[in-house]
Parts: structure tokens; sequence; C-alpha cells
């Protein structure tokens, strides 16, 4: 027995929906992609910012203090414009306090975001040597330059980039699944 | 509204599209970060290492379909196989909502693709069809050879084992809860149906709890081939009820977990006759202990268990109506993996393990008045040990692993009957290799290949006669496994921040291929030799553009030749392989409107495929294109708050076309539901 399509019957097209749909998809997508907002730089901004949240998650400190875990934010870049609305976030059982600005003793912070020109990091990476801070920035080669967390764009994406040895000297612990995403520098 | 004209609306909807509607991109930064997850932001993929990897250090394509897509995809059937339907390669092939998916991937039967349940196997068959997509936070398609992190699924049912030769599809569950959420969904739709669930989820200190309940009936509607054993005399009603808890505990720190995962699946219908009832019931566990000990090193720990019981009522149709038999399938297989993985050097990774895998398989048959006698009884198990490193170099990956397989079946029972062959074993080496390039952002070449096994079903090695004058099969203890060798080529290009063109070559090759030959049409006899071999070869490609506005389209081409060679048996010499279309094509797009409207719509088209290599009795299937469409608006919005509606529109221009074993789509279908999340 050998049973195929009726015959005499009409084989469908390869594309059974009328031209004008077809055409209407090929105009809109033109449309979209001509007329669609700039918000790229926004989104990378706020994707840093959540970036920042969760790797505290997969940091270990030595001791936290019991009431907050304080993230403090020196310079005024994109990021650090959107770190504010954390405060009161739950992380690692507590509620994170954020510092707008840099204490004038800095090691008081569990997580410094450093934003702004590379010569604040040049200053500040002295004062904070041997001291459990997590330094986090999208400067250019943070990680490379002694920080222990950057972000560098790769495929339209962000990534981290961490310094396992800057990490190492502060004390602090980092997690393998962190270190699983993340490129390790030197 | 004609379903033509319906399609042009929908497909025209883009020119409607702008940006400036409420997306998860938009949330402010506390809602955003509640939202996503590490995994999320750092785009990881498991499946090749076990691990998570960034896609540029995976020398595999891994295609990933994440929970905010899995929930705009169509699932006419409600299953969960047709979450990939709309990908490049697959043919998803459900054969109904109350029937298991006989799909293909890259050329190859579904056999040679397995399925994974958070790294541990499962059915590629059966267990989409019982599984809750709720439970689920992404999918993983892995393209290519998967055969030395993963094993083969034992199971002893249906067409026997299934492989990863040409592929692996992994449903990672959900493992770590931020935020509470409670979700209330219920709606109705064609042929009766009714659908009502509950889902909460939470965290209480270190522990992450996720609870969902879920019921389904329906009338439904014919589904086979007019005059086939499918015919109905009544509704097909059917009523599904699933279940499932997913605790996670974090231990010590939140990488150091304890995860437990159950769902209960029962199913209960009739087939649209008076004694065609079916009632089913699948338990799913899932255990698993994770933890990362020291910097470079993690230990992973994984046990499940997979209880399947399947009733089914058997009438005399077409001669009569009435109660013939019943029937009783139960199986358990338990699969357990423990994976060691040391970080080492700039960026390798060295993986190693041991998995095995435990089967008790028995049928029971009971005629009416009479005691219920067992049909079949066999037990199986299988031990494996697998060791994979991967060095990065510069911008070259490098891949190599290597597995020892030992598997073990004893049949106590066959056909109602001792076999003469009550035992068989098969010891397997089995080798993957693979690189990737990175030449530079964005643009990157991998290659990869690997080798895999099938053992013979117990009805092969054992026979299924009593005496040599009975009809049925005959045993062959001789029989080897079929060998299997997985190659593929590509091409990963994100040409810009929004656009992935990707082209995959692949070819696909059985050993020792078993075919099924008539020895003696009187008594009827048949038996299974290792007499051919079977080839796949075909590219895939794909292109997606996402641009910012959380919009998406795609597009994608697979084309595949396939040909068996049996010299023994003329008629499927030169034969494609069963189940493995020709062509496959789809397009599509996922739009945010104005309004928090957003549109999705999908296009599928496959080409011609045959259901056996018999080329006097298969049958020709295929040359159906279908469209699915599903529109979503947000009626509330307040907070974490939100009252969403949905309307899926199935199969708008109403193809009913044929499926093998004599079922059809029952065509256009539709379904409303409305979603309230807090």
């Amino acid at each position: 027995m050998c049973a195929t399509e009726p015959a005499g019957r009409p084989r469908p097209a390869l594309w059974p929906v009328p031209w004008p749909a077809c055409l209407s998809l090929l105009l809109a997508a033109c449309l979209l992609a001509c007329v669609l907002p700039a918000r790229a730089a926004e989104l990378e901004a706020k994707v840093k910012a959540a970036y920042v949240f969760h790797v505290i998650k997969f940091v270990d400190w030595p001791a936290l203090p019991g009431d907050a875990l304080t993230l403090c934010i020196s310079g005024n870049d994109a990021v650090s414009a959107l770190l504010g609305d954390l405060a009161g976030k739950a992380v690692k059982e507590r509620p994170l306090r954020i510092l707008t600005g840099l204490p004038a003793d800095p090691t008081q912070c569990q997580v410094l975001y450093v934003g702004g020109p590379e010569r604040r990091w040049a200053e500040l990476q002295p004062r904070l040597r041997g001291h459990s801070v997590l330094t986090v920035s999208d400067q250019d080669g943070f990680a490379r330059n002694g920080g222990i967390v950057g972000f560098y764009p790769e495929a339209g994406r962000i990534r981290l980039e961490i310094n396992p040895e800057a990490a190492r000297q502060a004390n602090l612990r980092i997690s393998a699944k962190l270190l699983e995403l993340a490129r390790t520098v030197p | 509204m004609k379903p033509h004209r319906l399609a042009l609306l929908l497909f025209g909807l883009p020119a409607l599209s702008w940006a400036d509607t409420p997306t998860l991109e938009n949330l402010p930064l506390a809602g955003f970060v509640d939202v996503t997850s590490l995994e999320q932001l750092g785009n990881l993929v498991v499946t090749d290492t076990k691990l998570g990897q960034t896609p540029d250090s995976v020398t595999q394509q891994i295609l990933v379909l994440r929970s905010d897509e899995i929930e705009r995809l169509p699932t006419p059937n409600r299953n969960l196989a047709e979450l990939m339907r709309h990908t490049s390669g697959q043919f998803v092939n459900v054969l109904s909502r109350n029937d298991a998916n006989w799909g293909a991937y890259a050329g190859l039967g579904p056999k040679y693709n397995s399925y994974l349940l958070d790294g541990l196997p499962i059915d590629s068959f059966v267990d989409a069809m019982s599984l809750d997509s709720a439970a689920i936070e992404r999918v993983e398609v892995h393209k290519g050879p998967a055969s030395v992190l993963y094993s083969g699924y034992l199971s002893m049912d249906f067409v026997g084992n299934e492989t990863p030769l040409a592929g692996t599809t992994n449903f990672v569950l959900r493992n770590r809860v931020d935020e509470a959420q409670t979700r209330f969904a219920a709606g109705a739709g064609s042929y009766g149906t009714f659908a009502g669930s509950a889902y909460t989820q939470g965290r209480s200190g270190a522990l992450s709890y996720m609870l969902s309940a879920r019921h389904e009936r329906s009338d439904y509607t014919p589904y086979g081939t007019r005059g086939s054993w499918l015919t109905t005399v009544q509704t097909p009603r059917y009523e599904k009820d699933r279940a499932f808890t997913n605790l996670s505990y974090a231990l010590d720190r939140p990488d150091h977990t304890v995860s437990l995962f159950y769902q209960r699946t029962f199913q209960q219908g009739n087939m649209g006759r008076p004694n065609r009832d079916f009632e089913h019931h699948y338990d799913t566990f899932n255990f698993a202990y994770n933890n990362p000990f020291a910097t470079d090193w993690h230990l992973q720990f994984k046990y499940g268990e997979r209880r399947y019981d399947r009733r089914f009522a058997n009438d005399a149709f077409p001669a009569s109506l009435a109660l013939v038999s019943l029937e009783n399938t139960r199986q358990t297989i338990r699969p357990a993996d423990l994976t060691l993985s040391h970080r080492h050097g700039r960026d390798a990774l060295l993986t190693l393990g041991v998995d095995a895998q435990w089967v008790d398989y028995a049928t029971d048959l009971r005629s009416v008045g009479g005691a219920p006698t067992r049909e079949n009884q066999a037990t199986a198990r299988s031990t494996g040990y697998f060791v994979q490193e991967k060095i990065r170099l510069d911008d070259w990956i490098l891949r190599g692993g290597l597995r020892r397989n030992m598997l073990h079946n004893d049949y106590a029972l066959l056909g109602g009957n001792t076999p003469e062959v009550r035992a068989a074993s098969w010891s397997k080496n089995l080798w993957s290799l693979g690189t990737r390039y990175n030449l530079h952002t964005g643009l990157a070449f991998y290659a990869n290949a690997g080798s895999s096994f099938m053992a013979p079903t117990a009805k092969q090695i054992g026979g299924t006669v009593s005496s040599l004058q009975a009809s049925g099969e005959l045993p062959n203890p001789n029989l080897k496994p079929e060998s299997g060798i997985g190659r593929d080529l590509g091409v990963a290009w994100q040409a810009s921040r929004d656009l992935a063109i990707d082209l995959r070559a692949f070819l696909n090759t059985i050993g020792d291929a078993i075919v099924t030959n008539i020895v003696s049409a009187a008594p009827s006899q048949v038996r299974s030799v290792n007499a051919g071999s079977a080839r796949a070869a075909g590219y895939e490609v794909d292109a997606r553009y996402s641009p910012a506005s959380g919009s998406t389209f795609f597009a994608n081409f697979t084309r595949t030749h396939s040909r068996v060679s049996d010299p023994v048996n003329a008629a499927q010499n030169g034969s494609a392989i069963p189940f493995a279309p020709t062509t496959l094509a789809n397009a599509g797009f996922s739009l945010r409107l104005p309004g928090e409207l957003s549109a999705s719509t999908y296009y599928h088209w496959v080409g011609r495929y045959y259901d056996s290599t018999d080329r006097d009795s298969r049958q020709a299937y295929g040359h159906f294109g279908v469209i699915n469409a599903r529109l979503q608006k947000t009626l509330d919005r307040q907070g974490s708050q939100e009252v969403r509606l949905t309307l899926d529109l199935n199969n708008l221009t109403d193809r009913q076309y044929r499926m093998p074993f004599d079922f059809r789509d029952p065509g256009f279908n539709a379904f409303v539901g409305l979603d309230v999340r807090y």
C-alpha cells in the first residue's frame, strides 16, 4: 500500500500568506530599523547597575556589619546615577545602604563603585590596599588596573572581567559561579 | 474574519509598533534586578560542560529560549516540545494533546535527540507532554553530539533507548527566587477547553520555593484520519492535572545549594470511543547538590526518578466497540550523575564524572473477565565514566572528551513468553572533539564531532515468539548496538548589536543500523539484523533581529538530505530516514505595541517526510505551512501587580494536515486566558 497525497490535489505554495502580508512585514521591519529610538546607552547603564547588585551576592567578605551593607558611589556616570535606586534592597540578608559621594574613610564601604575619570581610581587605589572593599567600575581596563570587577562589551552584550589576585589581596572570596561567567584578567 | 485576513492583520502589526511601551528594560532598576539573574545578564549556557559558560567559550552552538520567550511561544497541544518548533533543524511533531512528540532533529529520527531536565535525562517522546512550563527557567538546545557528557535514556518503552547524537535539549529548572510572586490564570478555548492554574514563589531565609497546580479539561475533537483506528463515535474528552514543587536551599553560600523538584501529572480521558479510556500517571523527581567548594573546584551530584504508569482500554474496532482488554505499562527510570569540575590554567575547565541509570519495566494485559497476565518484564542498568577538557588559547577554544559506557539488560518476559535470550550487555567507548575560533568580536567559526551508540530494543534481542512455529519477532542475541558519529561546522555572526546570523552544516552517520526483515510469511516472523547504515547531511541558516525595543524578528531555514543503505532489502535501500523532513522553514516576530499590547506570530513550514524506510509501504507526509499567533494585553499594572489577557490563535489557515500513525491536526483553534500576578 502506498498512500500519498490524493491525486490532483494542488500542492500548497511554500508561502501561503498573501503577498500584502509579506510586504507589510518587510516594510515594518525597515520602519523599525529606521525609527527605533537609540536607547542602548540607557539600557547598558541599567544592565551594569544590575550586575553590581547580583555580583554582591556571590562575594564573601571576612566580616560584614550587622545592620547594612554599604555601597559607596564615587563619581557621577550613568551607572552611578542609577545605583541610588537600590537603597534598601535586601542583599546578603541585610539592607543595602547607598552612600553617594566618597566618604572620608572609603574603607568603611563594603562595595565601592568608581564612576567618572580614571584619575580618581589612581588616587583611591593606595587607600584601599589591604581592606576588604569590593571595587567595581565601568572604566576601560579597570580590573587590569588593580580593580576587582570591571565590564567589557562583547557581541552586543555587557560582560564581566574579574581580577582574582586583586580580590585575594582584599581578602574577598569570589564565588566560582561568578568566575564562570567572567573573564579573568591578570 | 477569514483566517487569511486575520493572518494579514497579524503580519501587518509591525507597522504599528514603536518602542515607547513598558517592557522589562523600562522597569526601574529595583524592579529590573528582581526579574533578572546573574545567569540572564551573563547569557550563560550550562549544557556543554555542566557549568555556566559564556557562549563565546562554547564550541557547540547552543540556542537558548529564556522564560520571557517561553511565555510568548505558542503551544497548541500544551507540550513543551512545541517550544522548539520554530528553531532551526527541529521537526516537532506532537500527534495530539494526549500523545507524544514524534519529531526529528538534524535529519535523524526522535531516538537520536535526547531531552534533559536540569542535566538528567528524561523521555524525549513522553515527558514534554507532562512537564509544566512554569517550572522551567530556560531551554538550552544543544546542537550536535553530546554523548560524552550525557548518557542515553534507557527507556524500554516505545521504540527503546534515546541518545544525544544529533543534539540534546536541556530544560533548566528555576532554582533561585529573589522576589515573592503569586499568579492565578484561567482561560477557555476551542473544543470546550478550560484551564486554570495557581503558582506561587517566595523565599524564606535561605530557602527558595515554588509551588504550582494546574488543571485542564477539554471535550477535544476527533484527531485521527477518517476510517482509521482513531475513528471516534463520541467526543474524545480528557482531563489533565499537574502539580509541582521546586525547593532550593542555600546551605552557607548562595552557590552551595540543595534542590528538589517533584512533579505529578495525572491525565485521564477517552479516545472518542466508549471502551478506549486511558489513565496516565507521571512522577518526575530531580535532586541536585551543587558545591563550588574552592575557587577552582565544583562538585555536583544529581539523582532523579521518572515513573510512568499508563493504562489503556482496548476495543475490537471496527468489528466491535465492546471492551476487549485492559493494558497497563509501568516503567521507573532512575538516573544519577556525579560531576567534578576543575578550573585550571588561564581559562581551562576539566570535567570528569560518573553517571548511572536503573530501569524497571513491566506491562500487563487483562482480558475482559480474566486475570491480569504479565506480558513484558525487563530491567536495565548502565554506568558511564566521562572526562572532558576544554582549554582557551587566545582566540581558540579546544575541547576533547571520552566516555566509557557499560550497559546491561535483563529480559524476564517478552510478549508473554520467556525469551530464549535472557540478558545482553554492551560496552562502548565514545569520544568527542570540538573547536571554536573567535575571529573577532561577534564572529566565530566552530566545528564538532562525536560518537554515540544505541542499544537494540528488548524485543529485537530476545524476540517475542513462543516457539519456532509462532508468529512474532525472532530473537537475535548477536545484535550489535547502532553506532553513530555526529559532525557539525558553523559560523556564528553577531553582525550588529541587534542582528545575529548563524550558519551550520551537519553530517550524521549511523553504522550497524538495525533493520527488521521478514523471515517468513506463514507464520509471520521477522528478525532484526545489523544490516544497514544511514546518513543525514544538511544545513541550517538562522537570522534573528532584536532591536532594543524588546521586539524580535526571526527566520530560519533547514535543508536535509538523508539516505538509508540496506543491501539486504532492496525496498528500503536508498530511502530517506523516516520522520525527517527534507525542508523546514520558520519566520516570525514578537512585537511590543502601544497600549501595553504585544503580538507574536510564527510561521512554520514542513517539507516532505515519510513514516518508514520501506518504499512499498511507506506513507508520505508534510508539505504544509502553519501560522500561530499570540496576542497579550496588560489590562492593569500597579507596581508588581499585573493583570494580563492572552489570546492564542493557532493554525490560522486551518490546515488539517496528516501525521504518522493516522493522526491528523484538528486545524484552527483559539484560546483566551486571563493571568493575574502580584
